[in-house]
């Protein structure tokens, strides 16, 4: 009761226009503005899509991942067999290829289903990551508590941090954001100097290491290795000649040929300030995520992996084919949470950008045009629209709790 | 289809506890090796070990040629049965079945055909596109027998397998796996701590005990389950199987030529000629203080087969069980009970120890259902003394031990 009575309430007030001293009904009228918003739904964005690397980066590793599923497939005699060379260049190319799709449309509804996809995805992928990796690793919970400490974070107080971290500075003061710091100097240390040799050398090591890893992936057959190692050290390489070429990192090119240093502003550059504040809310639920997953791992009795050791399956084969199945109801739940959690994200974007710089959600918008532009019909109508969002996962999770239960 | 070597192998856990020692076994191509003991004996970590499942930490294992010792369990081409059955849950009885050969590349209308193949055996061809979840115990377990089945390993390697059906189920189980193995002529492995399905499931028998720092090594003896019972190399090889268990008394021989006699409390039997053969040395032995075994299995009223030469002992009965078919008769005998280090284990094992025993020894016989026993009753039972063991009481091995003289019929 508690709850149909707000929510009727507001279902009212989303068809009503309220001015200064008059209130009448207009209907849909709300909605109807709601979807012709430019800063709402923005679509002149698109053909931008097709230009942006993510998406032919995308595409190329879809097609690539296909061709090799399909390839194996033949060998068995399936249509498709996707396996570990297969399965994580679709996934990445798929997650680019809406990733950069999202990127380019513009306007609340579109920011907020970005959201939606980058947090739930990035968390999800992370905590299992981190959960499967720490599972019976030496400093397992130490680890664990530190990545779960983000939990016991405000949202709001997570925010400030975060804008203490991105902060930026006129360019020739001193930088006090962590990620402005670091930046300029790095464009200081690739300009010359001992940093340069001194991240020269480590960036080498590092190269060199992954592919040597990749070249013992490649005699012992492990293809998802080998694949894992290469696309690792792609960025490395590609940062190691930035390096030794034009420079990396924090460096403006005057007209009269002088350089300085120069900072981003993380929360301000459009469209990627927002996969800046999304970090901050993956920086809080991997922990979610790692906990839940964790302990569904530990669930899955020994004896079944013993037996798929035994039936001849390497690590990773046992993993996704046993391991991934026996906690797929886990991984539902906490996709769906997160999806309805990441849904009503609000206190990170009023905290740290109230929604400027294309920066809005549905969360905010709705508190701004209902409480600092008092058009409760039009906010009523964004909370609406959030709300029917919602409920399809929520359908989704109820029917499954009542599976579970019966 | 392969033999299992293994030579001096052992293991120790990373805490320095040993699990494993000295154990050098022959498992013959096509043979079916059951490995038996009380828990915590290293029967279940040695299955492991040829698996693979369990690193090596001393001495070799070979498979056929192949020395396993660093090889993975995949490339071991063994097939495992584990006793809670280990079905994978999310997939079908058919996939359950496939997994192993899919992740080999195995083309599609060959799994079919073997899956098809190993159905019709264990008859779980309707159960095929079920889930594990909606089978029962016995249908899980044919499943997870198929599964081994179609891999068509050199070796199935079973950790007790059969323990977690009932009782019935077991039974008719363990007659299937017998009549299986006559099938498949594969070289088997199989752990229990029930010595009636290592006895009936055996060509060999492996009789393991836990180690102890004093005593390094699992393996007490191997041999076909006759010869186990017949001649047990050791007391805790002889207490362990037969059931109930052989009645150990300490006492002494004496006498010579064909005139023996055992004696023990207050009685004195006089040996058969046959046991005597059967512990050559026990003439050295004259006098000194031994342990007599018995096994239940050889008394008998003297009222169903009359009296005779001095073989026979009085006893007042305690507890009377009618199975019908036969009766068991538990009654004391006044002496103490036999202590040496391998019963002190045994002991220990079941979770008492030497003094809790009292001055006199339990023992049990089986006589025929044709004679009424009451609780209370002295009767007069006649020793089959040509069965009679004698074991030396230092050492728990038996007199004049020689392996493979054990069956006397």
């Amino acid at each position: 009761m508690s709850l149909v009575i707000p929510t009727i309430r507001t279902i009212y007030l989303s068809f009503l226009h309220v001015s200064n001293r008059s209130t009448e009904l207009i209907g849909l009228e709300n909605y109807g503005d709601l979807f012709t918003d430019k800063g709402i739904v923005d679509l002149t964005g698109w053909t931008g899509i097709f230009g942006s690397k993510m998406f032919i980066f995308g595409i190329i590793l879809l097609v690539i991942g296909l061709v090799v599923a399909r390839v194996v497939g033949q060998k068995t005699g399936h249509a498709m067999s996707v396996g570990g060379g297969s399965g994580p260049a679709i996934a990445l190319g798929g997650f680019l290829l809406v990733f950069a799709i999202l990127a380019n449309l513009r306007g609340t509804i579109f920011n907020n289903i970005w959201w939606v996809f980058t947090v739930t995805l990035v968390a999800t992928a992370l905590g299992l990551a981190i959960a499967v990796l720490a599972d019976r690793a030496r400093f397992e919970s130490v680890a664990k508590s530190i990545i779960f400490l983000p939990m016991a974070i405000s949202f709001v107080g997570a925010a400030i941090i975060w804008r203490f971290m991105y902060i930026a500075r006129p360019p020739g003061d001193e930088q006090t954001g962590v990620m402005n710091a670091l930046w300029v100097w790095l464009g200081q240390a690739s300009r010359g100097g001992a940093a340069k040799i001194v991240l020269f050398v480590i960036l080498v090591l590092l190269i060199a290491g992954l592919l040597y890893m990749a070249w013992r992936a490649y005699r012992a057959n492990a293809i998802g290795l080998l694949a894992g190692s290469l696309v690792t050290a792609l960025p490395l390489i590609w940062f190691l000649w930035r390096l030794l070429g034009p420079g990396i990192g924090g460096i403006a090119v005057a007209s009269d040929g002088t350089v300085g240093p120069d900072t981003v502003l993380f929360l301000q550059q459009s469209p990627f300030n927002n996969v800046w504040l999304m970090v901050v809310l993956i920086w809080i639920q991997t922990g979610f995520a790692m906990v839940i997953f964790s302990a569904a791992i530990k669930g899955v009795p020994a004896e079944l992996l013993e037996a798929a050791t035994v039936d001849g399956a390497t690590e990773s084969q046992t993993f996704w084919r046993v391991v991934i199945p026996q906690i797929a109801t886990t991984i539902g739940v906490v996709v769906t949470t997160l999806i309805v959690l990441v849904m009503k994200v609000f206190d990170i974007v009023k905290v740290m950008t109230n929604g400027n710089f294309d920066t809005q959600v549905l969360a905010n918008e709705m508190w701004q045009k209902s409480f600092t532009e008092f058009d409760f019909g039009l906010g009523s109508a964004v909370a609406v629209v959030l709300f029917i969002s919602v409920l399809p996962v929520m359908y989704i999770n109820i029917r499954r709790m009542q599976r579970t239960a019966a | 289809m392969a033999e299992i070597v293994m030579e001096n192998l052992g293991k120790i856990y990373p805490d320095g506890t040993r699990a494993v020692g000295d154990v050098d076994l022959h498992i013959n191509d096509g043979e079916f090796l059951v490995l038996v003991g009380p828990s915590g004996c290293g029967k279940s970590t040695i299955l492991r070990m040829i698996a693979g499942l369990e690193e090596i930490s001393e001495g070799e294992m070979r498979i056929g040629d192949l020395v396993v010792n660093d090889i993975p369990p995949k490339d071991r081409d063994i097939a495992m049965v584990f006793q809670n059955y280990a079905l994978y849950p999310h997939m079908s009885v058919f996939d359950n079945m496939a997994f192993g050969l899919k992740l080999r590349k195995m083309d599609k209308s060959e799994i079919e055909r073997r899956v098809a193949e190993a159905a019709e055996v264990l008859e779980i061809t309707d159960f095929l596109g079920r889930k594990p979840k909606a089978l029962s115990g016995g249908q899980r377990q044919r499943v997870a027998m198929g599964r081994a089945i179609v891999r068509e390993p050199k070796a199935f390697l079973m950790d007790e397998p059969l323990s977690n059906l009932d009782a019935k189920l077991r039974v008719q189980m363990r007659t299937e796996l017998g009549r299986l193995h006559t099938r498949l002529r594969t070289t088997t492995v199989y752990v229990t701590h029930d010595q009636v399905e290592a006895m009936t499931l055996g060509h060999r028998v492996a009789v393991l005990k836990a180690v102890t720092t004093k005593r390094p090594d699992n393996l007490q003896q191997v041999a076909p389950p006759a010869e186990l019972f017949y001649n047990p190399k050791n007391l805790f090889v002889a207490g362990f199987i037969g059931s109930p268990a052989m009645n150990m008394v300490t006492g002494h021989v004496e006498g010579s030529g064909d005139d023996v006699f055992a004696v023990f409390g207050p009685n004195r039997i006089k040996v058969d000629k046959k046991a005597l053969d059967r512990h050559p040395g026990l003439e050295n032995y004259t006098n000194r203080e031994i342990v007599i075994g018995m096994r239940p299995g050889d008394f008998e009223d003297s009222r169903v087969i009359g009296e005779d030469g001095g073989h026979s002992m009085e006893a007042r009965v305690d507890v009377v069980e009618v199975l019908g078919s036969e009766t068991f008769v538990h009654y004391q005998v006044p002496v103490p009970p036999v202590v040496t280090p391998e019963i002190e284990e045994l002991l220990a094992d079941s979770g008492g120890d030497a003094s809790s025993l009292g001055s006199e020894t339990r023992f049990a016989s089986r006589i025929s259902s044709d004679v009424v026993v009451t609780p209370g009753d002295t009767i007069k039972l006649v020793v089959e003394t040509s069965k009679m063991h004698f074991f030396d009481l230092d050492t728990g091995d038996r007199i004049g031990y020689k392996e493979g003289t054990g069956i006397i019929r």
